[in-house]
């Protein structure tokens, strides 16, 4: 799975991040309560002091002595408000989708769970936050337009109260709908990928050799092949084998990969009749526990290197190592445990193929997999493989390593002034028959896996997290709720923002306002590209300006005084950009919760984590500013 | 007697203007206005549309803020929203949330007074039987009628057992039942202790409840006293007496002249018509059926 931008480690990551948010909302909070009191000593010349602090410290009672139960008659009211205007219509809608999805998703593709996941999520995610923007933006208006308002704030009631109370409410109601839909979705999905296919002993397998043979009973030789029945729009390949247990005869299956699946089969005796029951489908779903390692380079001067070679691929996130060469790419994995895998590491990986010679464009690229014991230098090819592009390959790194695949020189890391560089250690290196994969090559819990190509003229590329150790995996189900918390926490946002908006906008203002967010979050990247001045064209005043003269993007401006006051506002444009580009959250963060679930990864706790705490950062702020506003506001005109 | 604890609301140099988007002064809605309600007493704000009597509600109760000038009540500055602990307030229109039914609407209020359950419970129950909703208490407000909206309205007003109770317009959109209920119920809450301050255009209501009244035109407080003192004509006298013959009449009539007064009026009174309804209406629940006609058309 591809991780452009990993999410950090929480315990680093908090330190820092909670005093950079404390700062910004210092200043924040600081800059406002300026703005006031310059408009209360204006006003009142020194009286204006008396004023500030008194409500300053008032202000602070609001936060401090927050009544739970009025806060509660609040939500409670938004909760009846959303059931008696029937919001449950759009749990209506989305079931219907569901009913009609299945005429459009093609269950026989590669990967058909990543199309339905998809689909689910992604339709689950445009109704939910147009329901939380509906929700947000208009409520409050809605108070202000009917009054009723009025009778609320005559009550020993905080406007932080209010403002609390509302995000509650619609946050409870915006949860019940997304778990109804959830629920609705896994359903959906497991029920559209389910199938199972039949297999005629008769019809669809043929005999290849004798089963009654003991020498066929050695559960390697094929006796019987053939194909599963059409289901869902695909056969599976099918092979049968026999071994001998005692006085029984034990049938086993290999059933190929399709559609990213397999089934298993069992043979049932019935008289004189065989029956075959293939399982349902296993593997279109998972939750893959990916344990990764730190990535290295050797050159072909065998340097270490942080980076690869570069083949002049525009996007810069996988680096190349050259065939036929000494240069690898290296992952050091930690805290290896023996116990947690006895019979070796399960390996995966995804990596880019860079062909210099086309050759048989079908043909794969050969690779090989190295292990490498940190410390003593130790090395063996336990693997050599084919690769196709991007094709996500899983190896087993076996436990026990023969003699023959072990260098007979180990390779030390030497440090060379600045730099270290990968050396055969000097002297004879004493050999053992063969070499336990724990016990020889890792050591103190840490072990380096190589990879090399192994063609000549052709070139591997690999990033951080394309080669992993598998875990065991982890509860579907669990990671399927897991990756709803992504949409959870885009709701969230779309609902404090719309309750800030509705504090001083009308209704469809604050929704268009709501909704201009959803745009800029969902275009986070794209927005602080215009904010930093690296998009072609240059800032906004140049743009249009570009627009009206219709001058091609490639060509600077003349460099004339019209220019220069071009670029002047386009710097202050750029600033405010900037200001708002970094107070609005990235709905990348969130979406890539559905990459995880459609791709069959399990969602890593810390990433759920340091995303609720970013969440919680960006609504403490929203809820702030939202007091601050209903506060200093005239309620009635 | 007349101390400065017991002033319950203060206000002075009371100004507010309404401004537009720009800034610009679109409209003075008050003007200086120097106001003190005692604790007690019935206020009564009086004024025609647009004098600024809902304004100065608004004001008190921290709805809107003033251009200049101080508010004091009970005690507190109006910005301190701890002071409507004690205050309840009955908008000129029931401004209710619609899709509650009676029960919910009052539980709701409750809750914003932290009222526990139990007493939420029993004041709900205590209020919805005063003003006369319990066989509506279950129906969603879309539902209820003008009056009915205006006399739950009244019961949120009075949830908390408010010391100070703030009316807007209290008989707009009440019948004449309605309002006679309401005149009655401000009576019983004046001799409860509490204040009430109400604005209205309508004359007959303010002068039969309001001990003391303030008259407002154009954003400027122009009468403010006591009612009895302020419709006092002390240059007439008037007599009501009952069985009295022509012939006394006569006699009467003579001593006014020799006296030198001069006689404005002599004849039988006649009753308001909002009396002649309310008769009508207690007769008719006593003895259901045709009514037998009392006067004759002439």
């Amino acid at each position: 799975m591809i991780i452009e931008h990993p999410v950090p480690m929480f315990a680093k990551w908090i330190g820092p991040a909670a005093l950079t948010w404390l700062l910004s909302l210092g200043i924040l909070i600081g800059v406002f309560e300026l703005i006031r009191l310059v408009f209360l000593l204006s006003r009142n010349g020194l009286h204006g002091f008396t004023l500030f602090f008194t409500t300053f410290f008032k202000g602070i009672d609001d936060f401090c002595f927050i009544s739970w139960r009025r806060v509660w008659a609040i939500t409670k009211l938004i909760i009846r408000e959303s059931i008696r205007k029937k919001v449950v219509v759009v749990c209506i809608v989305f079931l219907v989708l569901l009913m009609f999805a299945s005429w459009f998703l093609n269950p026989n593709t590669t990967d058909p769970a990543k199309t339905y996941v998809s689909f689910v999520f992604q339709s689950t995610t445009y109704l939910v936050i147009l329901l939380a923007l509906f929700l947000s933006s208009l409520s409050l208006p809605a108070d202000f337009k009917n009054k009723t308002i009025f009778t609320i704030v005559t009550k020993p009631i905080r406007p932080s109260e209010i403002i609390l109370g509302r995000i509650l409410g619609l946050t409870i109601i915006g949860t019940v709908i997304l778990c109804i839909m959830s629920i609705a979705s896994y359903l959906f999905v497991t029920n559209s990928l389910s199938h199972t296919h039949r297999l005629n002993e008769r019809e669809d397998l043929t005999p290849v050799a004798s089963a009654d043979d003991p020498r066929n009973q050695d559960g390697e030789t094929v006796i019987a092949k053939g194909t599963l029945q059409l289901s869902n729009g695909h056969k599976h390949n099918v092979e049968e084998y026999v071994r001998k247990e005692g006085d029984k005869l034990v049938y086993t299956f290999n059933v190929s990969q399709e559609n990213n699946h397999t089934h298993s089969i069992t043979r049932e005796v019935d008289g004189d009749n065989v029956r075959y029951i293939v399982g349902p489908e296993q593997g279109t779903v998972q939750a893959k526990v990916p344990v990764y390692g730190n990535i290295s380079f050797r050159d072909a001067s065998n340097y270490e290197r942080s980076r690869g070679i570069n083949v002049g691929e525009e996007w810069t996130y996988r680096s190349y190592v050259a065939g036929a060469t000494s240069e690898a790419v290296i992952w050091t994995f930690d805290h290896l445990d023996a116990s947690k895998y006895p019979d070796g590491l399960p390996i995966e990986m995804s990596i880019s193929v860079f062909r210099t010679t086309l050759g048989n464009i079908e043909s794969t690229i050969m690779g090989s997999i190295l292990v490498r014991n940190p410390k003593t230098g130790l090395t063996a090819e336990t693997n050599v493989f084919n690769s196709e592009k991007y094709i996500t390959k899983a190896l087993m790194i076996p436990r026990t390593i023969e003699k023959s695949k072990v260098e007979s020189q180990p390779r030390a890391l030497i440090k060379k002034g600045m730099e270290s560089s990968y050396e055969p250690l000097p002297g004879n290196f004493v050999q053992k028959d063969s070499y336990d994969l724990f016990e020889d090559f890792v050591d103190d819990g840490k072990l380096e896996i190589w990879l090399q190509c192994i063609e000549r003229g052709q070139y591997f590329g690999a990033a951080q997290y394309d080669l992993y150790l598998r875990d065991n995996d982890a509860n579907v189900l669990v990671n399927f709720f897991k990756g709803y918390l992504g949409i959870w926490q885009q709701m969230i946002f779309v609902i404090a923002f719309g309750v800030l908006f509705s504090t001083f906008l009308s209704g469809p203002v604050a929704m268009v306002s709501t909704f201009g967010i959803v745009i800029a979050a969902t275009f986070k990247s794209f927005f602080m590209e215009i904010a930093n001045l690296n998009v072609l064209g240059g800032g906004p005043i140049e743009s249009l300006n570009r627009l009206i003269t219709h001058e091609s993007l490639m060509i600077d401006l003349p460099n004339v005084f019209s220019t220069s006051l071009i670029k002047f506002f386009d710097m202050i444009a750029s600033a405010l950009l900037w200001i708002i580009g970094n107070a609005i959250p990235s709905f990348s963060n969130y979406t890539i919760y559905m990459d995880y679930v459609a791709t069959g990864y399990n969602i890593p706790f810390n990433t759920i984590l340091v995303h609720l705490v970013t969440t919680l950062s960006y609504v403490i702020p929203l809820f702030i500013a939202g007091y601050l506003i209903l506060k200093n506001r005239e309620i009635a005109k | 007697m007349r101390t400065e604890s017991n002033i319950v609301v203060e206000t002075k140099n009371l100004t507010k203007i309404y401004r537009d988007f720009w800034g610009r002064q679109k409209v003075r809605a008050l003007k200086a206005l120097d106001l003190e309600i005692r604790q007690g007493e019935v206020f009564g704000l009086l004024g025609p549309n647009g004098s600024g009597k809902t304004t100065t509600i608004k004001l008190l109760l921290g709805l809107l803020f003033p251009t200049s000038g101080e508010i004091n009540i009970l005690g507190r500055p109006a910005s301190d929203v701890t002071k409507n602990e004690h205050i309840g307030y009955l908008p000129e229109e029931s401004y209710l949330y619609r899709f509650l039914n009676a029960e919910e609407t009052l539980d709701f209020y409750g809750r914003l007074f932290s009222m526990s359950g139990a007493v939420r419970r029993q004041r709900v129950a205590q209020l919805i039987s005063m003003v006369g909703l319990e066989s509506a208490k279950k129906r969603q407000l879309r539902e209820y009628s003008k009056g009915m909206s205006r006399r739950l309205g009244l019961a949120q007003a009075l949830i908390n057992d408010p010391d100070l109770i703030l009316l807007d317009e209290p008989t707009s959109g009440l019948d004449p039942i309605g309002t006679r209920n309401m005149k009655d119920l401000i009576l019983e809450l004046k001799n409860q202790g509490k204040t009430v301050i109400m604005s209205s255009h309508l004359l007959a209501d303010v002068q039969d409840v309001c001990d003391r009244i303030g008259i407002l035109y154009q954003g400027e407080l122009k009468e403010l006293g006591r009612v009895d003192d302020l419709l006092k004509v002390s240059t007439e006298t008037e007599l009501r007496v009952s069985n009295l013959s022509d012939a006394a009449k006569e006699k009467i009539q003579k001593v006014i002249q020799e006296d030198n007064g001069e006689l404005v009026f002599c004849g039988n009174p006649t009753s308001s018509l909002e009396e002649l309804f309310l008769k009508i209406i207690a007769e008719s629940e006593s003895r259901p059926g045709k009514r037998v006609r009392g006067g004759e058309d002439k």
